[in-house]
Formats: C-alpha cells, sequence, structure tokens
C-alpha cells in the first residue's frame, strides 16, 4: 500500500489528533505514537507539523494543554501534556458523522459496485 | 547547590576528591576538577579537548606547572571542601545548564564553568594551552545549540507574541531532544542521530508558515504591540529603554494634548481669568509637565538600572555574580525612584521646590522608594532567569559564517 503524507492529511489531522487524545491525555511525541500504531505506519508525518494542529486546536479551546510536572527521568526541556476538552470531544463527535457521510458518498461512486 | 548534577558529573566531583588527594590538597580547586573532567578518556569532555588537539596528559602537565603539590599526605578523613572558585565555576555551570534548558548539570557545563571562573588554575592553564572561551563552549554545547538552532529557525520568523515563543521554543526543544535520543545509537553518532532527528522533524522553513498561519487573532495583536514597543534583537538593553522613553514622550504628548486644552479652558474659567495668562497655564498643565518631564526618565533610568541589577543578580553575558554590585544598583534604583517622586510632586505644585514640605514627606518616600527597589530585585530574581533563555535563544546565531 501507498504511504500517506502530510499534505494528504491536511484538514483531518485535527480530527486525528481529537481521536487519539480520546483515549487519555498525552504530550507531542505520544500522540505521534499513537497516530502511527493507528496508521499501521502508512502515515507519514513531518513531526513538526503536529505542533501547529495543536496550537490550533488549543486556541479554539478544543484541547487544553499544561507543562508536565514529573520530567520522567528526562533532564531537558519540558513537554506539553494535551488534554480534550468537552468541546473538542464535541467536535470530535461531529468530525465522525461528517467522515461518515463523506466517506459512504464517495465509496458509492469510486468503488466499483458488487 | 539548588541545581542537581547528572550522574557523570557527579562522578566527576568524586574522581576531583582523589585528584586533590593525590596531590596533597586538602581542597578542590577548578584544577582537580578539570582533571577528574579528564579523567577517563572516553568521556564527553576528553573528547571536546581532543577536538582541540589537547590530550588529558598535556593538560595534566600544564596544570601541574601552575600548582605546588602539598607536603605530605592528607590526614583529613571525608570529604574534601570546594574552593570558592570551585564552587562559583559549578554554580556558573549551573547558570549554562539553566541557559539551554536543561535541569541537570552535565560534564559539558561543567568544563565551560571552570573556563569562565579565570582565576582558578583550571582556566589558566586552558588558556595556556591556547584555547578560547568561546570555542569551547560552542563545541561543548554542539549537540544542544544545533537542536536550538533549528528549533528557533523555525520560530524566529513567526507572527506571535513573546509569551507564546517561549512556549513554541522549550515545546518544540523537548521534542527534539525526545527524537535525537531515539536516533542517538552510539556516542560518536551525534552527528547522524541530529541529521535523522532534524528531518523527522521538518522543514523550519515550512513549519515556520504552518506555525504562522495557526496564530490567534491575541496573539497576532501581541506580537504587533511588541514589534512597537518590545525588545528589537539584538539591540542593547539601554537603547531599548532609551527608544521606549522616547515612544513614551510622544504618547503622552499626543494623550495629553486633546485633554489640555479642555483643562485649561476649565480653569480659566472657574479663575475667570484669560486662558492666555501664565498662572492658569501653570496650574492646568503641571501635572502633564511633570508627567512628561519624569515619566520617559525613569523608564530609561529605572529599565536600565533593572537590567544591571538582573545581570549581576544572574552572571548574564560574561559578568560575574555579584551581590555588592546588586546592592549598588539597587540602591540607586531606590534613589531614582525618590528622586523622581520629589521632583513629580515639586513640578505639581507649581514648580514650587519647598526644602521644608520635601523634608516632611522625606521618610515615607525613601521607604516607598526602597520598597520598589526591593520588589525590583524580587522580579529580577524570578523572572530574569526566563528573560535571559528569550535572549539567548533570540541572539543565536542561524546562518553560521562559512568556517
Amino acid at each position: 500500500m501507498n504511504e500517506i503524507h502530510g499534505d494528504k492529511l491536511r484538514g483531518h489531522l485535527e480530527m486525528l489528533i481529537l481521536a487519539t487524545l480520546e483515549r487519555g491525555e498525552a504530550h507531542g511525541l505520544e500522540i505521534l505514537r499513537r497516530l502511527e500504531a493507528g496508521g499501521c505506519g502508512l502515515l507519514k508525518l513531518k513531526e513538526g507539523s503536529l505542533y501547529p494542529a495543536l496550537y490550533r486546536l488549543e486556541s479554539t479551546g478544543q484541547v487544553q494543554a499544561v507543562w508536565e510536572k514529573d520530567s520522567h527521568g528526562r533532564r531537558g526541556a519540558r513537554r506539553r501534556i494535551y488534554r480534550l476538552t468537552s468541546k473538542g470531544g464535541k467536535a470530535l463527535r461531529q468530525g465522525r458523522d461528517e467522515w461518515q457521510t463523506f466517506t459512504t458518498t464517495l465509496s458509492g461512486i469510486l468503488l466499483p459496485q458488487l | 547547590m539548588a541545581r542537581t548534577l547528572t550522574d557523570q558529573a557527579r562522578q566527576v566531583l568524586e574522581i576531583a576528591q582523589q585528584e586533590a588527594r593525590s596531590l596533597n590538597h586538602d581542597f578542590v580547586g577548578t584544577e582537580h576538577l578539570l582533571l577528574a573532567l579528564l579523567h577517563d578518556d572516553a568521556s564527553e569532555s576528553a573528547d571536546v579537548l581532543r577536538s582541540f588537539g589537547l590530550d588529558a596528559e598535556r593538560v595534566r602537565r600544564e596544570i601541574e606547572k601552575l600548582i605546588t603539590r602539598g607536603s605530605g599526605e592528607i590526614e583529613r578523613s571525608g570529604e574534601l571542601p570546594l574552593t570558592p572558585r570551585a564552587r562559583r565555576a559549578i554554580d556558573c555551570a549551573g547558570e549554562i545548564a539553566r541557559l539551554v534548558d536543561q535541569k541537570l548539570i552535565g560534564t559539558e557545563h561543567l568544563i565551560i564553568g571552570l573556563f569562565r571562573e579565570e582565576e582558578g588554575f583550571a582556566a589558566m592553564a586552558l588558556s595556556n594551552l591556547g584555547l578560547k572561551r568561546g570555542d569551547l563552549s560552542r563545541r561543548a554545547l554542539r549537540v544542544r545549540l544545533e537542536q536550538m538552532k533549528l528549533v528557533e529557525k523555525v520560530v524566529r520568523g513567526v507572527r506571535v507574541g513573546i509569551a507564546r515563543k517561549r512556549k513554541m521554543r522549550e515545546e518544540l526543544l523537548a521534542h527534539l531532544e525526545s527524537i535525537y535520543a531515539e536516533e542517538h545509537h552510539s556516542p560518536k553518532a551525534s552527528d547522524q542521530a541530529l541529521a535523522e532527528a532534524a528531518r523527522r522533524f521538518g522543514d523550519p522553513q515550512e513549519l515556520a508558515r504552518e506555525f504562522d498561519q495557526s496564530a490567534s487573532f491575541l496573539e497576532r495583536a501581541s506580537y504587533h504591540l511588541e514589534q512597537r514597543f518590545g525588545w528589537r534583537a539584538p539591540e542593547t538593553g539601554t537603547r531599548w529603554m532609551a527608544r521606549l522613553a522616547l515612544q513614551m514622550a510622544v504618547l503622552i504628548v499626543i494623550g495629553i494634548a486633546p485633554f489640555a486644552i479642555i483643562l485649561v479652558a476649565i480653569v480659566a474659567h472657574a479663575l475667570e481669568m484669560p486662558a492666555g495668562s501664565w498662572k492658569v497655564a501653570s496650574m492646568a498643565l503641571a501635572p502633564a509637565v511633570a508627567l512628561l518631564l519624569v515619566a520617559p526618565a525613569d523608564v530609561f533610568l529605572l529599565g536600565s538600572l533593572y537590567f544591571k541589577i538582573r545581570d549581576a543578580l544572574h552572571g548574564a553575558f560574561g559578568a560575574r555574580k555579584s551581590r555588592s554590585k546588586v546592592f549598588v544598583y539597587t540602591m540607586l534604583y531606590a534613589l531614582v525612584v525618590f528622586v523622581s517622586g520629589v521632583s513629580f510632586n515639586s513640578t505639581i505644585q507649581l514648580m514650587s521646590f519647598d526644602p521644608a514640605e520635601v523634608a516632611r514627606t522625606a521618610g515615607a518616600s525613601a521607604a516607598l522608594a526602597l520598597l520598589a527597589s526591593l520588589y525590583v530585585v524580587g522580579y529580577a530574581r524570578a523572572i530574569g532567569p526566563k528573560e535571559l533563555r528569550d535572549t539567548f535563544w533570540a541572539l543565536l546565531k542561524l546562518e553560521e559564517a562559512a568556517s
């Protein structure tokens, strides 16, 4: 199968992030790991691009971020931990519905009828 | 010491004890710390010096030229005390670690700290061997600086306020150091790991564009505000304050002029005197004139003094930490607050300088001035490190001259 690169994810990245955060709060690298695991390694994302999307979600109140308190033995810079807000949860449900409609509609046209 | 050491750095401190004893010294100085840093030939510090063509043996010989061996074996059991210079060197290493966002003091910070403590034997030996402080710092912090530069390539051009930039810098740096660690398989392969981490991270210019487009309205607004009134790297603090004072004077004139006309009219009406008379004008405009005389001068003087206090407090920009300097600048700060309070008052009271009145309120004014200056020291203590980090980031040279 072909890999899916960053530009094809445009517009979907935010929903994908919200979906990973549904499983609990996480820092950036952890979100990427969840995305990677969920996409079976076919999602290819420049890791830095995660953060602009997170900041957009943060400024619209769909996620909340706090600096991590425990450094987990790391000696360097702090990470920020992101958490889904109720607003983000609502956006995720709505996004799922839209996605459902989108795929069923397009599948009806794109896929050979069996 | 408030800041803690990495395991390696702690080990160096232990080895330094042995080095001191083997030279029959009953104290641990910078020279013993330097020898301890180079004790293990495979250590990072040894590597750093090797890149300047120096091996541990040459450093040892240079140190032995400078010091005298103690006469008898050290009787003292237990831990030997650090000399004040060694203590200051470790403290300085802590400041450097903090500057580059590392929580623990590592050997790379220690070696820089030792070199910064100019009158210590370690620094003398290294200078005698032809080493330059800037070169050594850049080499010892190379990996960290490369990570920071990559982050700064993304962050610098993004049009958001400093508060957001601070978050971006630390968070992106945390990410980059994590993926660097994932890619760093052997101590020798740091360049490879840096390149791989950079590849995973993404093209800085593209990322900068994405961040820029994601900025919220408020972040964009604070960017524009800071462009006008904030620090513009790489200007000096004094220059910034001079600019701010000028801007403030202009703003006061623009802000007050419309009200001044109304005020003059009101006063003239109340006194039933023509608006052009000296008495009317001076009564109506005295507060504005006082503000115009005092506020910009205060911005310049107090702002500049604040930077002096902060830098002396944290030993920033190559300045040495100095309590006496902090004290002198703080007293100057209080003096400026006091004098400007007095001159503001006498200007409001129609340029009448009344010594009796000044004497009557002097005690209270002085107490207030002292309180203000103490507050500023507290502020410099708490917020200073953050500001210094901002400055360090903003001054990182991104395009290295071909070397």
